[in-house]
């Protein structure tokens, strides 16, 4: 039967370091050269990955992306612009039109003394007025009072 | 270990840390260039495009010149500038035969925005085309305007009278 102190003993035997044939040598000198030039290379080779990698991070510094460019942007709405031209063109055209046409079919004489063309003369005047009348005979309802409100002409955004 | 191997091993140890200190140094030394570069790199970059920004809205604003001029003679500049168009007006008016007063003349804001106008309220009289005209000629005025409202009553002598308010819009101030 096997006893508990066999076993130990066995174990103990097992787990024993074997210390063998000892070396007496503390120094090994080709052993620490190589070891040495070991570390060396690779101490070279991280410096040399080191350096590669710093290159490239450098080497790939575009300007176009180093930074967030906050340029000032303009806009020109130029339809708008465009658009707001010809309304006003057109409206200066209309006034124009009624001007003459007033001016045209006046009742009385200028007063102002700086007027230069010739006063028309009073027999005139009503012919002008009626035949104006009816050429500029507007389409309005014949209710004694009307109120209007006019269009706003389109918006005019400037820069 | 002898006394010339410690000497040799303390040397070694002493010209290995000087190495790593020196490149460590170096390494800190080259980042910090490095992000200057950057900086340099990004204010280069900022300046070029606020340069090209500035040459467009300069060609912009050479190209725009008229048109900006046009539009902006479509506002009145101030409120002075109603001064010289009512005194247009009612010389004109009195020039075509109607009796014209001006019963109102301010300035107001708009509600909904900041948008400031001078607002004049016209009273006419005339036969009716004249009356009907004189709206028409109002409400073309080459300026950025709108009628706000406008009335037309027979009076008891034959004659119409106009009642119209118009309003022009201030131009704003940059």
């Amino acid at each position: 039967m096997i006893e508990k102190t066999f076993i130990q003993k066995i174990l103990r035997s097992t787990l024993r370091r074997s210390r063998g044939l000892t070396d007496h040598h503390l120094m090994h000198p080709t052993r620490e050269w190589f070891a040495g030039l070991g570390v060396a290379l690779l101490l070279l080779i991280i410096g040399s990955v080191g350096c590669v990698y710093l290159f490239w991070q450098y080497n790939t510094t575009e300007p176009e992306t180093a930074a967030v460019v906050d340029a000032p942007t303009t806009i020109y709405q130029e339809d708008a612009v465009n658009s707001a031209l010809q309304e006003l063109k057109a409206r200066a055209a209309r006034h124009e039109a009624e001007r003459q046409r007033l001016e045209a079919g006046r009742t009385t004489p200028p007063p102002t003394e700086t007027e230069v063309t010739p006063e028309p003369s009073p027999e005139v005047i009503p012919e002008a007025a009626t035949s104006t009348a009816t050429d500029t005979q507007p389409k309005v309802t014949e209710s004694e009072a009307i109120e209007s409100t006019s269009t706003e002409p389109g918006t005019i955004e400037m820069i | 270990m002898n006394s010339r191997t410690k000497k040799i091993f303390v040397t070694a140890l002493v010209f290995l840390g000087a190495g790593l200190g020196l490149c460590a140094l170096l390494i800190s030394y080259i980042h910090t260039k490095g992000a200057k570069l950057e900086e340099y790199t990004a204010a280069l970059t900022e300046k070029n495009a606020k340069e090209a920004a500035f040459i467009r809205v300069t060609r912009l604003v050479q190209e725009t010149e008229t048109e900006r001029a046009t539009l902006s003679s479509a506002f009145f500049t101030d409120e002075s500038d109603s001064i010289s168009f009512l005194g247009d007006i009612e010389r004109f008016a009195q020039n075509v035969g109607l009796t014209l007063t001006t019963n109102d003349l301010d300035k107001i804001t708009a509600t909904d925005s900041a948008a400031e106008y001078i607002t004049m309220t016209f009273v006419y009289s005339g036969d009716r085309q004249q009356v009907i005209g004189f709206t028409k000629y109002l409400e073309n005025i080459p300026y950025h305007s709108k009628i706000d409202s406008f009335s037309y009553t027979k009076a008891q002598n034959g004659l119409w009278e106009g009642t119209l308010t118009l309003l022009i819009s201030l131009r704003a101030t940059p």
